[in-house]
């Protein structure tokens, strides 16, 4: 008896793997060719980052959520205007979301930011005829897009040189962020007295996220039984 | 095949539990140029016979005047221009004039702030109360970011 049980489970769940396969081919083929705009259809849009903003880019920028995020950057300058509308009065000092800033009377430098608009994993920045002083802020959204939680694993500044200061804050290394949770994230950059002309620097900061691990539960081989917990489907918490 | 199975959500279980994204933000910073020079002394003004200005670039300038009468203003005229692509203003002007001479320069001073690709014309004044005086002396500027 036993051994025909055996072979009953064998059977049962080569009819799933069977049936699972089945729905793969399936979908495979219902498509006729996989388009290229499925597949972007499937990579895009989950990325975590869901706005970004610069304080210097002549427009006052508004998010759902938040209002207006950079109050102040109007467009044009006051007692001197290199960029019309496409800047605003230089920001002098590190701006609070919805906060107007400090700025100068004059439009002299210029921030634009922007995200890659496929997997939102990459925010660009671009600042132009920057001099000693001029401090512009870039703002950003982060979102947990998982449907578990996610935290701030590492968040690593790198710049090839001293004569600029960069800072993240509103996203620290240890935030946990739950899942559809966003907060905004701030990336200021200062130029330094000592900042040379004509020359060109380069910032990079990159965020590592990692799943949350949930108190009570292992990772690796329990890693399935794991998303079963902390979800806790089906009334297996005993698990944990 | 219960075992590949098993073997399979397990895997996939490590998958799951192993999740992690790295994102990035990328910046380029453009810096810009900040310069003051000074430019073409023009000797087309009362009392140019006597007087020459000549640029030492960027920022200084000699003033030769040549036999000069006693209690007589001689001027010359010069640009003080911006060649950068941020206001500046003027920090300092510095000149040497010898005894018994005295020397002035007008239309700009310290502070005056000239923007991008703009031009101030300004004039330096001198006189001796010495007859038949050849003298030669520097003025020097230098310059800095309005802000600054």
């Amino acid at each position: 008896m036993k051994k025909v049980h055996f072979v009953k489970a064998g059977l049962v769940c080569l009819a799933v793997v069977v049936v699972l396969g089945s729905i793969g081919v399936a979908y495979g083929y219902s498509a006729g060719t996989l388009r290229a705009s499925d597949m972007m259809a499937m990579a895009c849009f989950n990325g975590p980052f869901t706005w970004v903003v610069s304080n210097d880019d002549g427009e006052v920028t508004s998010i759902s959520t938040y209002g207006a995020i950079d109050p102040g950057d109007n467009g044009g300058g006051t007692n001197y205007d290199k960029w019309s509308i496409q800047s605003s009065d230089d920001p002098s000092e590190p701006q609070t979301r919805g906060v107007e800033c400090a700025r100068y009377d004059k439009d002299v430098a210029r921030t634009t930011a922007w995200m890659s608009s496929c997997d939102r994993k990459k925010i660009t920045v671009l600042i132009e005829n920057a001099y000693p002083c001029y401090y512009p802020t870039v703002f950003f959204g982060l979102k947990n897009n998982q449907n578990f939680s996610v935290k701030v694993e590492s968040i690593d500044i790198s710049y090839d040189t001293p004569e600029l200061t960069v800072t993240v804050d509103g996203v620290a290394v240890g935030d946990v962020l739950s899942s559809g949770q966003e907060v905004t994230g701030r990336l200021g950059i200062h130029t330094e007295q000592t900042a040379r002309q004509n020359s060109t620097y380069n910032v990079e900061v990159k965020i590592v996220l990692v799943q949350k691990e949930e108190s009570g539960c292992g990772w690796g081989w329990w890693g399935w039984w794991n998303w079963w917990c902390w979800r806790g489907c089906w009334g297996w918490n005993w698990w944990c | 095949m219960s075992i590949a199975l098993l073997l399979s959500l397990c895997i996939m279980g490590i998958g799951y539990a192993a999740w992690t994204d790295t994102i990035s933000i990328y910046g380029t910073v453009e810096t810009a140029s900040w310069v003051g020079v000074l430019s073409d002394p023009d000797p087309s003004v009362p009392g140019s016979q006597n007087i020459t200005l000549s640029v030492v670039p960027p920022s200084a300038l000699n003033v030769s005047v040549s036999n000069a009468q006693a209690n007589t203003q001689y001027t010359g005229t010069f640009n003080v221009n911006n060649v950068g692509t941020v206001p500046i203003k003027i920090k300092s002007i510095v000149f040497d004039p010898p005894l018994d001479t005295t020397a002035t320069v007008s239309g700009v001073s310290v502070g005056t702030q000239i923007d991008p690709g703009k031009t101030k014309p300004a004039s330096v004044h001198t006189s001796t109360n010495i007859g038949c005086k050849s003298y030669d002396f520097t003025v020097t500027f230098t310059f800095a970011l309005w802000n600054e």
